[in-house]
């Protein structure tokens, strides 16, 4: 097996190797940093790789494991982290000039609790400026380039966790984190090709990572298939003094393939009807291929709130209060997407009253998605409605005629729902197309077995990019 | 007892006026307790007298928001930026007003908790 290929390996298997000393961590390391010097910047995928310190981080997971102590599935297998999340003394920019060279003096609680579990953080990792707090219109818009999905590099790795969905995907590192205040978490990993695990609000901590808005900000792990999604989510999830919105809830994962009894899909109304065809044909094949695992109910009304909205206001209120003195010094001006100078302006006047409004239809929001799981497990979707944007247009120039469905994506992030995005298939230019699993609050491990059911049955998140490939 | 609430378009209206006569004499107080701490990045806009900002399809509430803003940053921005902004305005009075279609009980608190 050429080295390139076993960052294409599941993390379990991974793990199985280096503890059993068939590969070591500093092989696995060595690997990680030669790809993401060669080709992270191929995928403008890539701030800042850590050679030196991932090394000894490797070197002391080999020791260990040498002498008898093996911590668990991470030990020793290299990741990399979207560039919001804090880590001593290198530099965290956020994917925006003006913070290019901001450095911090600790580590995020999510960086601490995989560093704990043995893995060997590799690199920091590209993103859309601010996460795209500001109103990006466009791939172009962070300082790092567009990220560049590796299946085509004529179109975007999604965003706005565009380096780990790029960085997953091409086989620069085996898992990566990202995170996601209304989309950056799937996208990306549909748009890659990868498996994209969003969390729970709450059960992961977001202490040292950047805050866009703090009501609706998560971190989750992005990976190539949901067994290494879950086994990342239960390093990292649980309680943090540091971040008072945690739950209070861990994540126990044991994979237990198939559900004892069909799990009840719904499948909302207008979700097939305004997406690309092969996006339709993907999903249709997708939930055929779960069989007997799951009875899948169709045209399932979607409440009608506004979801929109709301997501808007809270994150043009809440992102304007936390960057309020890069705007109002004008520093904003300097960030790469010209939308991106001038569209926080505007929530500087955006009514409290329509701030308070739309924290106050939250709650409404939460009951009615209460009522739709009272008769379902899940909710199916395909995860985007279109396959990767093309680099060289703005995203409403695209897909012209394409508007996709129901608002599912702001849906879940405004009543704080966890998501699984895979991918399930190929569309236009030979790029993936994507199914996401929606399920409950704190349903992980129903989503999580779900799609490694689906992964049991398919092939797609083995695939590689070809010219990414060893 | 809870009741329903209803938008009031005609309050919104009379902040709107308001902003509308009070923003000339913004500029001279905000100017010099806030200015821009880095140059423009673009070429200095018109001054706050000029044309009110925007294209012509924003609506009358949107140009006002926007001179607002002007006022406030009086050479951040050229004339297609401010454009940008109007439209922007346009977009989030859009959002508002399907927000505030939503009807909500007096009852209903906002979906964080303060814990003293």
């Amino acid at each position: 097996m050429a080295d390139a290929d076993l960052l294409y390996l599941p993390v379990r298997e991974l793990a199985q190797r280096v503890k059993s000393r068939h590969v070591s961590s500093v092989k696995l390391t060595q690997t990680c940093l030669d790809r993401l010097d060669a080709l992270g910047p191929k995928l403008n995928a890539v701030v800042t790789v850590m050679r030196e310190s991932a090394l000894a981080e490797a070197r002391a997971a080999d020791a260990e494991i040498a002498h008898g102590r093996h911590r668990g599935p991470l030990h020793g297998i290299p990741f990399g982290v979207k560039d919001l999340l804090a880590t001593k003394g290198v530099p965290t920019t956020w994917g925006a000039e003006p913070y290019r060279n901001q450095v911090f003096d600790r580590d995020a609680t999510v960086v601490r609790k995989l560093r704990e579990a043995g893995a060997v953080l590799c690199a920091k990792l590209a993103m859309v400026e601010l996460a795209g707090g500001m109103g990006y219109n466009h791939a172009d818009a962070s300082f790092t380039g567009p990220g560049l999905t590796p299946w085509n590099t004529s179109f975007w790795s999604g965003g706005s966790s565009s380096g780990p969905g790029a960085a997953v995907a091409a086989g620069l590192v085996p898992f990566a984190i990202g995170s996601e205040t209304s989309g950056s978490i799937v996208t990306p990993s549909a748009y890659s090709g990868v498996t994209g695990l969003r969390p729970t609000y709450g059960l992961v901590s977001r202490h040292g990572a950047m805050a866009l808005c703090w009501t609706l900000d998560k971190l989750g792990p992005m990976g190539r298939s949901a067994d290494d999604c879950a086994l990342v989510l239960a390093a990292i999830a649980g309680p943090d003094p540091d971040d008072p919105t945690t739950s209070g809830r861990s994540f126990a994962w044991t994979a237990a393939l198939k559900p004892t009894k069909p799990l009840r899909v719904a499948v909302p109304k207008g979700c097939t009807e305004k997406v690309q065809p092969a996006v339709r044909e993907n999903f249709d094949a997708a939930l055929a291929k779960l069989g007997d695992a799951v009875k899948v109910t169709r045209d399932v009304e979607w409440p009608d709130l506004p979801w929109g909205p709301a997501v808007g206001a809270i994150v043009t209120a809440e992102g304007a209060s936390a960057f309020l003195e890069l705007i109002d010094s004008g520093d904003v001006t300097k960030l790469r997407c010209p939308a991106c100078r001038t569209g926080a302006y505007s929530g500087l006047l955006l009514p409290a009253v329509d701030y308070v409004h739309a924290m106050r239809a939250r709650r409404p929001m939460r009951a009615a998605m209460r009522k739709l799981y009272q008769s379902y497990d899940v909710v199916a979707t395909p995860t985007r409605a279109t396959v990767a944007y093309p680099i060289d247009r703005e995203f409403s120039q695209a897909y012209p005629g394409i508007s996709g469905g129901p608002a599912v994506i702001a849906a879940g992030n405004l009543t704080g729902l966890p998501a699984l995005a895979m991918p399930n298939g190929f569309g236009e230019n030979g790029l993936p197309t994507s199914i996401a699993f929606m399920g409950p609050p704190f349903s992980e491990a129903a989503l999580c077995n779900l799609g490694a059911l689906y992964q049991s049955r398919t092939e797609f998140h083995t695939q590689k990019p070809p010219s990414f490939a060893a | 007892m809870s009741h329903e609430a209803v938008p009031r378009e005609h309050d919104r209206r009379a902040f709107l006026m308001l902003l509308a006569t009070a923003f000339t004499a913004v500029p001279a107080v905000v100017h010099a307790q806030a200015p821009p701490a880095t140059p423009p990045a673009s070429p200095p806009a018109t001054p706050a007298s000029a044309a009110p900002a925007g294209p012509e399809h924003s609506t009358n509430e949107a140009r006002l928001l926007t001179e607002v803003l002007r006022s406030r940053y009086p050479d951040r921005f050229d004339e297609k930026q401010w454009s940008s902004i109007a439209k922007d305005f346009d977009d989030d009075l859009a959002g508002s007003k399907r927000l505030r279609a939503m009807k909500l009980a007096n009852g209903d608190e906002p979906d964080f908790t303060f814990r003293p």
